[in-house]
């Protein structure tokens, strides 16, 4: 008897609190298979504090073009992808720091304010095709190095991740 | 001329060393730097190397356990692994990593091979099934053909293997030559100021040895000039004296005197000159001994006395003790002189002291005057050369202002302290501090039986090659009642001394000898003198010269001879000659 009534009530919670939690989340589901997870002290998420993003999904935020060498590449690399700055400021986070994880269990520690200041990019594509897990993909965070000579160096290139699948928000 | 061009020579030689300082300091930055960067680079290869082998692992692990029907990860966990192993692979391949990589010979065509032996591998991945057996083929490539190579390459890779090193070498080369020129470069321009600046010290040096050279020539030829100069001015006193006690008058008496002190300016000029020369040159040699202070004031109370009566002043002494003090005869003689010829020149009415006291072991001589007195200012001033005060008055009598200079260089060399104490209006006091000394045991006491001011009954023997002193000299001793003889030369005073001996009234005692120093290149007064106290005995002897070397009147002094410099006064002489027979 007591266990069907507290059924009954836990049921009743459940849908008193779930258009309560549809509106805290402005964040859309993802539909399609999740390349990007993003946890931790986070503003707006699509569930459970965590806001999750498909391809679909990033390539809506709008996607830029950018020309650069890195360290561990042959020639001028022509990739695509989303600002982080984008985003960023769509999950509200604007400071503090970041640990980024690759799948190859790689994390760097990167502070929030390289994602405003300077100009990087998650990228997708590189020399227009969608980046597999063999060329460093999908996901790579990748900093402008040609252009600010002062971020070639030292921090960047343990910053750039690749193989990028989860950020945690500190 | 020459300073002006070696100004800017130094300006561009430290322009230089400036820019060779900011090249060694960027140079040794950017060698920093590369440093740094090549350090970053062998750890991520080395990092990545080990993770390369780690993931072939996991990946043979899961391939292996899913063909085996025992799956630890799902069909696209096995992809993935293989997936994520495959960028491994072109992390060591491509970019800087392989630039650096590539150092170690054969090392990317070892990996290279590898990787495409791990590529071959991608249709058992795709094609994989549960249970498939196809492990086998995959495992045969991996022992084979790839988990080896990964194994050697690790092994060349790892810590302690020297490519490194010469990777570092090879990537600094630019910026290790920079370091190594521009030290180089500082290096030499330092070493290049040394040489200018030892080169120009050297310069200096010789410049300075070159001045002192010739300011002791200066001084040998003043000595030789003023030896010279005494010659005349010894036979000008000594004829002026005789035709003073033959011609003179009333009338003419203010003429000779006169004369006489324009005589004794021209000595005092030419000894000053000369002194000061000597003590620029260094050539004063010191030679402190036990001396009796009394005769030496009686001595400087003569020869001033007479100079003071005629300027209506008193001069007089106050000693009452025979002491003994430490220092130089002729020198200690010559400050003395000169303080007295200064209270005497400057004083123009009341009276001049000369005074001694003593305490146990100090003796001063104090010379105070009634004249203007010198103010503070003045006392700083009045020691350096040329420095004459009361020039008014001063302007139209004798003197160049040495006279205290050469007093107070004297006082230093022989460590006499000299103290003054004057005031404007009040006089001055030049106190001189002397130290005591043992009094030297007497070997031959005063005779007492001699008469002690007259000179009769004394037969004097001159001996002097200038005919002119030597007549001179004979007139005036003749006149003090002394009876004379005369040699011109060595033999001369040989045979004169023979002649004396035989005569019946000598008496060694009652004889004296007077000889000039120079009197041939062959031989000197000194010489004669020996010869003829051979023949005369142990006679009083006394030297008259012109020499200026203190040496060599010490010398002569130390034969056992009075020394007597020229020009000599009658008044002096008389008194010299006096002194002498009374052994004072």
């Amino acid at each position: 008897m007591s266990s069907s009534l507290n059924l009954l009530l836990s049921s009743v919670l459940m849908l008193l609190l779930l258009p309560l939690t549809a509106i805290a989340d402005t964040l859309p589901a993802p539909k399609g298979k999740v390349l990007l997870t993003i946890t931790g002290n986070i503003k707006h998420s699509n569930g459970d504090g965590i806001a999750s993003f498909d391809r679909e999904m990033l390539e809506a935020l709008g996607m830029v073009k950018l020309d650069t060498e890195t360290y561990w590449t042959d020639g001028v690399q022509q990739f695509e992808g989303v600002p982080a700055k984008a985003i960023f400021e769509l999950v509200g986070v604007t400071e503090g720091q970041l640990r980024v994880h690759g799948i190859d269990d790689y994390s760097a520690s990167v502070p929030v304010e390289d994602m405003y200041e300077h100009r990087t990019l998650i990228a997708l594509k590189n020399h227009g095709e969608y980046m597999k897990i063999r060329s460093k993909g999908p996901l790579w965070l990748i900093y402008p190095l040609d252009e600010r000579q002062q971020l070639k160096k030292k921090q960047i290139n343990s910053r750039s991740v690749w193989q990028l699948s989860m950020i945690e928000v500190l | 001329m020459t300073s002006a061009s070696k100004t800017p020579h130094y300006l561009l030689i430290f322009i230089v060393l400036l820019a060779f300082g900011a090249m060694l300091f960027s140079a040794y930055k950017q060698h920093a730097e590369e440093t740094d960067d090549y350090t970053r680079k062998v750890r991520h290869i080395v990092v990545n190397g080990y993770q390369l082998r780690l993931c072939i692992y996991q990946t043979q692990q899961a391939f292996d356990s899913y063909s085996l029907g025992n799956p630890l990860k799902t069909k696209s966990g096995v992809a993935e692994v293989y997936d994520i192993c495959w960028s491994k692979f072109e992390i060591l391949l491509k970019g800087e990593t392989n630039e650096v990589l590539s150092t170690i010979p054969g090392i990317h065509e070892k990996l290279q091979h590898s990787f495409n032996a791990f590529k071959t591998l991608e249709p058992l991945v795709t094609q994989l099934r549960p249970g498939d057996g196809s492990w086998r083929a995959f495992d045969q490539v991996m022992e084979q053909e790839i988990i080896p190579v990964v194994l050697e390459v690790l092994s060349e890779i790892r810590i302690g293997t020297n490519w490194k090193q010469a990777y570092l070498k090879r990537s600094t080369l630019h910026s290790r030559t920079l370091v190594v020129l521009s030290v180089f470069g500082v290096v030499s321009i330092v070493a290049i100021l040394i040489l200018l600046l030892t080169t120009q010290v050297r310069a200096t040096k010789e410049a300075l040895i070159k001045a002192e050279q010739a300011k002791v020539a200066k001084a040998k030829f003043l000595a030789v000039a003023g030896h010279d100069l005494r010659q005349p001015l010894q036979a000008v006193t000594l004829l002026l004296s005789t035709l003073q006690s033959q011609a003179e008058t009333p009338d003419n008496a203010r003429l000779f005197q006169g004369i006489h002190h324009s005589l004794d300016s021209i000595t005092e000029l030419l000894n000053g000159v000369l002194d000061i020369s000597k003590l620029d040159a260094e050539q004063l040699t010191v030679n402190n001994e036990a001396i009796a202070l009394s005769p030496i004031l009686n001595k400087m109370l003569d020869r001033y006395v007479e100079q003071a009566n005629s300027k209506g002043l008193v001069l007089t002494l106050d000693n009452q003790e025979d002491l003994y003090v430490t220092s130089d005869e002729l020198l200690l003689e010559r400050i003395i002189s000169n303080l007295l010829s200064n209270a005497v020149h400057y004083t123009h009415e009341g009276e001049i002291t000369l005074s001694v006291s003593h305490t146990t072991n100090s003796a001063s001589v104090t010379i105070k005057d009634t004249g203007p007195g010198i103010s503070g200012d003045d006392q700083q001033v009045i020691f350096d050369e040329f420095v004459q005060l009361d020039q008014t008055r001063a302007n139209n009598t004798k003197g160049l202002g040495l006279g205290l200079s050469i007093v107070k260089r004297l006082c230093e060399m022989l460590g006499h302290e000299l103290q003054l104490d004057s005031e404007p209006g009040h006089g001055s006091k030049f106190t001189l501090g002397l130290s005591l000394a043992e009094a030297p045991a007497k070997d031959n006491l005063p005779d007492s039986s001699r008469a002690q001011w007259s000179l009769e009954n004394l037969t004097v023997l001159v001996i002097e090659d200038d005919r002119s002193i030597l007549d001179s000299m004979a007139v005036l001793l003749e006149s003090w009642g002394c009876k004379v003889v005369t040699a011109a030369t060595m033999e001369q005073a040989i045979s004169q001394a023979k002649v004396l001996y035989e005569r019946d009234d000598f008496d060694p005692n009652e004889t004296l000898l007077i000889s000039d120093y120079y009197l041939s290149p062959n031989y000197n007064g000194c010489d004669v003198i020996e010869q003829v106290q051979t023949i005369l005995g142990a006679t009083p002897t006394m030297v008259v010269t012109g020499e200026t070397d203190s040496e060599r009147l010490e010398e002569i002094r130390k034969a056992g001879h009075s020394v007597f410099r020229k020009p000599l006064k009658p008044a002096i002489l008389r008194v010299a000659i006096q002194r002498i027979l009374r052994n004072i």
